[in-house]
C-alpha cells in the first residue's frame, strides 16, 4: 500500500515547465559554444590572421586606450575583488578631462563601480579628489573612496558605490559627474584659542531653529534632536575664536550650554558659495586624552534679522558632558578646506549583470527594539530592511575560517518608515562559505 | 553498442522528456526543496552536455543521470551554505493529507535511505543496479532499505 502512495506522491513531484525550458535553452546555449569553440580551433590560423589586420586596420588606437585600463585596475583590487568585476571601457571626455568608466559589479539595489579620472590638459586631478555633483539612475544614496593616485598618469582612480535603486540588475545604467573638488587640506587636531573655564556659568544667547527646515545633520543624537519641531541654537556672532594662523577659513561663532547640553557653534562663511565644500568636527580632550564626540550636529543659516533660515554656514555640534568637568576639555578642530571646484559634464552609460542573486537569510526577526523584515546577503554585502536605524544594528559575518567579514561602508536610507541599511563589504562575500550571521550579537544564522 | 551522442536539438528535447521527472523526483527526495531540486536539474543536465557521455545501452543512460544527480545532490549538501540554513519553505503542495504526511515521514528519514528508497520503491531498480550506481555493497543496500522501512514502519503503521 505505502509503495502506492509512494508512487502516487511522486506523481505530484515534477519540474516546471519553465525550468525545462529554461534548461533546454543552456543545453543549447552550451551546445552552440562547444560547437564554436571546435569551429574556432579548426580555422585558427584565419582567425589570427584575420584579428591581427582587423586590430592594426582599426582597434589599436582603441586598444591602446582601454584595454590598460582594467588590467591596470586588478593590480590595484584584491584578486577575490578582480573575480566579481565586469568590464566596462567606456570614456567620457570634457573640460580637458577624461572620464573612464573602467569595470563594475552590481546586485539589484547597489552598484560599485571603478572610475578614472585623468587630466589630459592641466593639473587640476590628485590625491584629494572627491566627486561633488554625480548621479546614477534612480540610486538614492552614494558614497565614494580614492583606491589609487598614479602621480606619472595623474590619473585618480575611484571606487564609488551608489545603493537604493530598484533593479539595478540588467538595465542600463548612466552614470553622470557634472563637478569634483580637489587640492584640499587638511588640518587634524587644531586646538580652538578658547577658555573653557567659564563656560558651565555662561549664559549664551539662543535662537530658535524650526528643525523641519535644515538641511541635514549627523551624530547618534541627531534622530532625537530632529524628533522637536524647534530646537534652540546659539545666537551666532556671539564670539570669534580662532583655531590656528592657517585656519582662516572656520571660527568658533559662540559656545555654552543649552538646555543642559553643550553647544559648540562654527561659522563657514564661505560654505554659502556652493562650489566650496569646506568641512570638519569639534571634539573635547582633557589632559589624560580622553575625548568626547558629538552627541549632534545640524546646520542652518540666519538672515539679515537673525532668525534661523535654511543653510549650512553654521554648523551647531551639541555635546553631552557635564557642567562640571567641561573646564578640564579643550575643543579640537579637524578640518578639511576646499582648494579647487571644477565642473564638466562627463556622463557614460553601461549594462551590468548582477553578480548573484539575493540571497534571503532571515524573514520577520525581532531583535531587541528593532525590527527585522529582511535579511538578505548578496557578495557585495549585507541588506537589512525593518524598523531599525543603522545606529541601533549591529552586523558580524563570520566564514567557515573563522574570519569576519569586514565590512566598510554602511548605506542606510529610510522610506515610509521602513529603514533599508546596506553594509558594503571590504570583499566580496563567498555566501557559501559564511558560518554564522549574528545581529546585535545574537544568532541568526545558522 | 554506440547509441547516440548529444548532438541534435532533437537530442536534447528527447533525453530531458524522457528523463526530467526521473531526475527531479530523485533530486526532491533527496534535498526537499524545489529550488534546491530546480538547482541541481539544470546542472545534471548541463553537465550531460558539457561532458557529452556515450552510452552503451538506454539503462547505462539511465544509470549515469542517476548517478550524477545524486553527485549534484550530495555536492549541494555538503557545502555548508546548505548545512548551515534553514530551508525555505518551497516544498511540493500535495493534495491529500496522507500524501503530504508521508512525504513529511520520508523527509525525517537519514538523505541515504530515502535514496535507497526512491531507488527502489518509486524507479523499480534492483538492489544490484542500487549497489552498482551508489557503488555500494548490496549487503549494505539491502541493510539500509530494511532499517529505512522500520523506521517508516513505526511512524505510519504500514508497510512497504
Amino acid at each position: 500500500m505505502l509503495t502506492r502512495d509512494y508512487k502516487d506522491m511522486n506523481e505530484q513531484i515534477s519540474p516546471s515547465d519553465e525550468l525545462i525550458i529554461k534548461t533546454k535553452a543552456a543545453m543549447q546555449s552550451k551546445l552552440q559554444r562547444q560547437s564554436k569553440m571546435t569551429a574556432r580551433f579548426v580555422s585558427r590560423p584565419l582567425a589570427i590572421t584575420a584579428i591581427i589586420c582587423l586590430c592594426m586596420l582599426v582597434t589599436i588606437p582603441v586598444m591602446a586606450a582601454t584595454i590598460p585600463s582594467f588590467n591596470n585596475l586588478l593590480y590595484l583590487v584584491s584578486p577575490q575583488i578582480a573575480r566579481f568585476l565586469q568590464p566596462i571601457e567606456l570614456s567620457s571626455q570634457s573640460n580637458g578631462i577624461k572620464m573612464d568608466v573602467v569595470a563594475a559589479m552590481n546586485d539589484d539595489d547597489t552598484v560599485v563601480i571603478y572610475l578614472n579620472l585623468q587630466d589630459l590638459t592641466e593639473d587640476r586631478i590628485d590625491n584629494t579628489v572627491d566627486l561633488y555633483h554625480y548621479s546614477l539612475r534612480s540610486a538614492a544614496t552614494f558614497t565614494h573612496e580614492l583606491v589609487d593616485y598614479d602621480e606619472e598618469t595623474k590619473t585618480a582612480t575611484i571606487r564609488m558605490l551608489a545603493s537604493g535603486a530598484s533593479n539595478l540588475n540588467g538595465p542600463k545604467i548612466t552614470f553622470q559627474l557634472n563637478s569634483f573638488l580637489s587640492g584640499k587640506k587638511f588640518y587634524q587636531d587644531e586646538k580652538a584659542n578658547v577658555d573653557m573655564s567659564n563656560i558651565a556659568v555662561y549664559k549664551p544667547e539662543t535662537i530658535p531653529l524650526d528643525m523641519a527646515r535644515i538641511p541635514g545633520g549627523g551624530g547618534p543624537g541627531f534622530k532625537v534632536l530632529k524628533q522637536q519641531d524647534e530646537f534652540s541654537v546659539l545666537k551666532p556672532h556671539q564670539s570669534n575664536k580662532q583655531f590656528g594662523p592657517e585656519i582662516d577659513f572656520v571660527s568658533i561663532s559662540n559656545i555654552g550650554y543649552v538646555d543642559g547640553l553643550l553647544h559648540i557653534q562654527t561659522d563657514w562663511q564661505e560654505r554659502t558659495n556652493e562650489k566650496i565644500d569646506n568641512h570638519g568636527y569639534i571634539l573635547l580632550r582633557n589632559e589624560s586624552g580622553e575625548e568626547i564626540h558629538p552627541y549632534a550636529n545640524l546646520y542652518f543659516d540666519v538672515d539679515e534679522n537673525e532668525n534661523t533660515v535654511y543653510g549650512n554656514r553654521y554648523q551647531e555640534e551639541v555635546y553631552k558632558i557635564s557642567p562640571d568637568v567641561v573646564g578640564n576639555y579643550l575643543p579640537y578642530g579637524y578640518l578639511v578646506k576646499n582648494g579647487r571646484y571644477v565642473e564638466g559634464d562627463w556622463s557614460v552609460t553601461f549594462n551590468i549583470k548582477a553578480v548573484s542573486d539575493n540571497v534571503l537569510l532571515a524573514e520577520d526577526a525581532r531583535l531587541d527594539n528593532a525590527k527585522i523584515d529582511e535579511l538578505s546577503v548578496t557578495p557585495i554585502g549585507i541588506k537589512i530592511k525593518g524598523r531599525a536605524s543603522a545606529d541601533e544594528i549591529s552586523v558580524e559575518v563570520i566564514m567557515n575560517d573563522g574570519m569576519p567579514a569586514v565590512f566598510n561602508h554602511v548605506i542606510s536610507r529610510e522610506e515610509n518608515g521602513i529603514t533599508t541599511i546596506k553594509y558594503i563589504a571590504d570583499m566580496p562575500i563567498d555566501i557559501r562559505n559564511i558560518q554564522e550571521v549574528r545581529i546585535n550579537g545574537h544568532t541568526v544564522l545558522p | 553498442m554506440k547509441i547516440q551522442s548529444l548532438r541534435t536539438d532533437d537530442c536534447i528535447d528527447e533525453v530531458i522528456n524522457k528523463y526530467s521527472e526521473l531526475v527531479y523526483r530523485l533530486a526532491y527526495a533527496r534535498v526537499n526543496s524545489k529550488s534546491d531540486a530546480d538547482d541541481i536539474f539544470q546542472e545534471v543536465f548541463i553537465r550531460y552536455v558539457r561532458k557529452n557521455p556515450e552510452f552503451a545501452s538506454e539503462e547505462h543512460r539511465k544509470a549515469w543521470l542517476i548517478k550524477v544527480t545524486i553527485n549534484c545532490s550530495k555536492k549541494l549538501w555538503s557545502s555548508a551554505w546548505f548545512r548551515k540554513t534553514t530551508p525555505l519553505e518551497d516544498g511540493v503542495a500535495f493534495e491529500m493529507q496522507e500524501t503530504s504526511d508521508l512525504h513529511n515521514t520520508m523527509a525525517g528519514l537519514p538523505i541515504k535511505y530515502r535514496t535507497v528508497i526512491h531507488l527502489f520503491y518509486y524507479e523499480d531498480l534492483s538492489i544490484e543496479e542500487i549497489s552498482n550506481i551508489l557503488s555500494i555493497k548490496p549487503s549494505t543496500i539491502r541493510t539500509q532499505l530494511t532499517r529505512a522501512r522500520a523506521m517508516l514502519k513505526d511512524v505510519l503503521k504500514g508497510e512497504f
